[in-house]
């Protein structure tokens, strides 16, 4: 990390400055993955402690983000993708980024206590202190699998909502937390790939810069396959049924599908069609995490309206 | 006052305004969760009371 507490001169960081810093692509995912762990538990929740609850988690999840956006604004200046990001481009000062970080962190794992639980709440503090200090300040500028651990950050959002809900841990919240936590490597590779120079420009040691592209593309499919066990066992739970089942297995074979399509391919080919496989396979992967716990949703909603696939298996 | 005086005043009012929305929203929040917990607190206790009677009564 340097100095990145200079503010340019004569701005006044304004309101959706401080919104940036919360990286709300990011929490939108939290908020999803959260509130699907939240309704597929077994028990119901008040929906104004519910409501909270989702908010607290995404204040938590934002907080992280700008804990990261503070810790890494020498990075983020270099890199295309991030440098307008408030701290690099001088909007918001990194000591202001990190005030905010830290204060949004423990009024949303206090609140979360209050609100629902204190396990939720200890998951909540676990998640953004893996983020912030372990995968942000650690693994990301130590080891090429960066984001394989710090993956787990990510993962943990339907767990806490389903601690939320139940007040404490399931196999059904385990295999929720294993299925981001499998497909965060090779959807970041992919996305790495095609975005590998800003990467080597920022001095990140992800796996397209330590070991090349090469590597990379054998360690998406062989992270792919592992990650189709883990998805389709989701369906002999609790939460799974005959739609989470058929679901898994079409996007199972889409995901492996491109996986197997970017293994194939060779440097020339990609900077041929300056990787357009590569970039839909980072997009089939969003539909692909997407479409899993959006098909949970629709299990739990059916289920609540008396579905309750009588012989379908629950082997787990 | 020139007009950039002007501007950032006008972007400071807008900030405080969002920002006090911001803390009404936050106190209500707390305020709703206050009323959802008691409301629902009660119940809770009753409910298991209501369990342990009956469970009681078939022994």
């Amino acid at each position: 990390m340097t100095d990145t507490s200079v503010i340019k001169a004569g701005y006044e960081a304004d309101f959706g400055d401080y919104v940036t810093l919360l990286k709300p692509r990011v929490m939108s995912l939290v908020v999803f993955t959260a509130l699907v762990g939240l309704l597929v538990a077994p028990v119901s929740v008040n929906p104004v402690i519910g409501f909270a609850s989702i908010l607290f988690i995404a204040i938590g999840g934002g907080a992280s983000g700008a804990l990261n956006m503070w810790w890494d604004a020498d990075i983020d200046a270099v890199m295309k993708r991030t440098q307008d990001r408030p701290v690099p481009a001088g909007r918001v000062s990194g000591n202001n980024a990190m005030i905010f970080g830290l204060w949004l962190s423990v009024i949303a794992v206090l609140m979360l206590g209050l609100t629902a639980n204190y396990l939720a709440a200890g998951l909540l503090a676990f998640t953004i202190f893996f983020y912030a200090v372990i995968y942000t300040m650690w693994l990301k500028r130590a080891t090429p699998q960066n984001i394989v651990i710090g993956g787990a950050a990510g993962a943990f959002p339907p767990m806490i909502g389903w601690a939320v809900a139940t007040g404490g841990i399931g196999i059904e919240s385990i295999l929720m937390f294993a299925l981001i936590f499998m497909w965060t490597p090779p959807h970041f590779w992919s996305l790495a790939l095609f975005m590998n120079q800003d990467y080597t420009k920022a001095g990140v040691p992800m796996l397209t810069v330590t070991h090349g592209r090469r590597v990379t593309r054998n360690h998406i499919l062989v992270y792919t396959i592992a990650l189709v066990p883990v998805a389709i066992a989701v369906a002999f739970t609790s939460i799974g049924g005959p739609l989470y089942f058929a679901t898994s297995v079409a996007l199972n074979a889409m995901f492996l599908k491109g996986a197997y399509d970017i293994w194939q391919r060779d440097e020339d080919q990609a900077e041929a069609d300056k990787y357009a496989t590569e970039r839909k396979v980072f997009r089939v992967s969003l539909y692909y995490l997407f479409g899993h716990f959006a098909v949970l949703l629709i299990e739990a909603t059916a289920k609540g309206f008396g579905l309750n696939w009588a012989a379908w298996p629950q082997w787990i | 006052m020139s007009g950039a005086d002007n501007n950032a005043s006008g972007r400071r009012k807008s900030s405080n305004i969002l920002i006090g929305l911001v803390l009404f929203g936050f106190v209500s929040l707390v305020f709703a969760i206050t009323i959802a917990k008691m409301a629902s607190g009660p119940a809770d206790v009753a409910n298991s009371q209501r369990v342990n009677t009956a469970q009681g009564e078939a022994q």
